[in-house]
């Protein structure tokens, strides 16, 4: 099987269920071969447990045995989402009783909110957003009880400033995300993270309460995550946005709204659209109209082409992050980070402060080109 | 079998802090504390079912061994071997009366 007629097979299980997904079975039984590729795939989109719909379903046919094995997978991906979903509750209590304002992101949330099923969406590590002001406090909380987050920050509270967030990896080698905005660089920075703690709801996990934010920032996380994450689009991020097209919890004019404060109104019809070309769905009106008709700003275009280009990095978004950031003294304590960082960050890094420069000079040169 | 007052009388529930996933033939459960996921199928899936309101061992055996056509004896020990694993996994508790949660 060649790795198209793989994506395609994936999209068709990732499609499972929608109402525009097709019923004809997709050909013959697979061999054993691109059974495994397939149950690879699904299980790195984490969508396994579509996989098993699909079967049952005979949209994709297999034998007694792959179905075994495909349900064996699903049964894997299960069980490590529910030791993340304990890990979610334990994190969420012990910041409560710390006093730190934080939402659950992500998997467990939308398994549990959008799906009939929570096991449809399976997930590999746990996201947790915190309030900006609190957000050192949280890490070294978390630090304290064993976790090591991943990586170093340029200037001490620079990520609680400018950042996007950081990956704490747990005593167990779980993945714990502590988020103070939804994505790194100009995106990123465009957010006031104050907007992400309106309109707070609740989800019940292990007879725990979780504090999670409201549909319209969820919906608006899933569309960052899909738009800018990864270079090609996760199934099950994609088919979160479908999910939440294929109700009507989203109040659209407040989703518009605060894209539109963020500068994030390209971000949100990119995720759109990227939904409708990979899943069979079509996106209701209003939103159908705005997107097909919305002609992205000069920020936006910019700013999209460092997620987006085949050479864009992290750096790169780091760079041309300083744009977007409001105010000339925060722009001014962002500059000075990312160009004088400590010399411990620099030596993992560039190495010398010189070429660390010369770096930033030309990435800022690429990005006003393409602005 | 652990705790005072244990016998197959005593009504035992469905703990409420444990993390559950269900699918077509098996349930995956992982409690508050140690250990990890516990796939129940089969026999053992319809017993964890029985006790999502407060059951003692006797009326789940005596519900099963009728479900199954299988004896009753022999019910009653495998719902009392499973149960005791259950409740030291933290996932069954022990209900004081058959209508307390």
């Amino acid at each position: 099987m060649t790795t198209e007629q793989a994506r395609r097979l994936v999209g068709i299980v990732a499609a499972t269920g929608l109402p525009g997904a097709g019923a004809r079975p997709a050909g013959e039984v697979l061999d054993a071969e691109a059974m495994a590729e397939l149950l690879d795939l699904a299980t790195a989109e984490r969508i396994p447990g579509h996989l098993v719909a699909a079967l049952d379903s005979g949209v994709i046919r297999a034998t007694p045995d792959q179905r075994a094995e495909a349900g064996r997978r699903h049964e894997e991906a299960l069980a490590l989402d529910l030791v993340l979903e304990r890990l979610l509750t334990e994190t969420s209590s012990m910041l409560a009783d710390a006093g730190i304002a934080h939402r659950a992101l992500k998997g467990p949330v939308v398994a549990r909110t959008l799906y009939a099923e929570p096991g449809l969406r399976s997930f590999g590590d746990v996201d947790v957003l915190v309030a900006a002001d609190q957000f050192d406090e949280a890490v070294a909380l978390l630090a304290a009880m064993g976790g090591r987050p991943r990586y170093r920050e340029p200037r001490t509270r620079f990520t609680s400033r400018f950042g996007k967030g950081v990956c704490v990896v747990t005593r167990d080698g779980l993945e714990l995300d502590v988020h103070r905005v939804f994505v790194a660089g100009p995106f990123g920075l465009a957010i006031d993270p104050y907007d992400l703690f309106e309109d707070p709801c609740t989800i019940v996990v292990g007879g725990v309460e979780v504090p999670v934010p409201g549909p319209d920032l969820t919906f608006l996380h899933v569309c960052y995550h899909a738009a800018l994450g990864d270079r090609a689009p996760r199934y099950s991020t994609l088919r979160d946005i479908a999910e939440f097209l294929c109700t009507t919890s989203v109040d659209v004019d407040h989703v518009l709204s605060l894209a539109e404060r963020w500068r994030g109104r390209a971000v949100l019809q990119r995720a759109l659209l990227l939904t409708c070309s990979y899943l069979p769905i079509d996106v209701p009106q209003p939103l159908r109209d705005w997107a097909d008709s919305y002609r992205p700003d000069a920020f936006e275009r910019a700013a999209l082409a460092v997620y987006v280009s085949p050479d864009a990095t992290y750096a790169a978004r780091a760079a041309t992050g300083v744009w977007a950031v409001r105010g000339t003294r925060r722009k001014l304590a962002y500059a000075r980070a990312l160009l004088l960082p400590t010399r411990s960050y620099l030596r993992e890094r560039d190495g010398s402060y010189v070429q660390r420069w010369q770096r930033a000079l030309q990435l800022q040169r690429r990005w006003r080109q393409a602005r | 079998m652990g705790g005072a007052g244990w016998g197959p009388d005593a009504a035992y529930a469905h703990e409420s802090r444990v993390f559950v996933r269900r699918t077509a033939d098996c349930v995956l459960l992982l409690g508050p504390k140690g250990s990890s996921p516990l796939a129940l199928r089969g026999t053992a899936l319809a017993a964890w079912n029985a006790f999502a309101s407060p059951r003692s061992v006797n009326d789940v055996a005596r519900e099963l061994a009728a479900s199954y056509d299988a004896p009753r004896e022999r019910v009653s020990a495998e719902v009392a071997s499973l149960v005791e694993a259950l409740h030291g996994r933290g996932l069954l508790a022990r209900r004081h009366g058959r209508d307390e949660r």
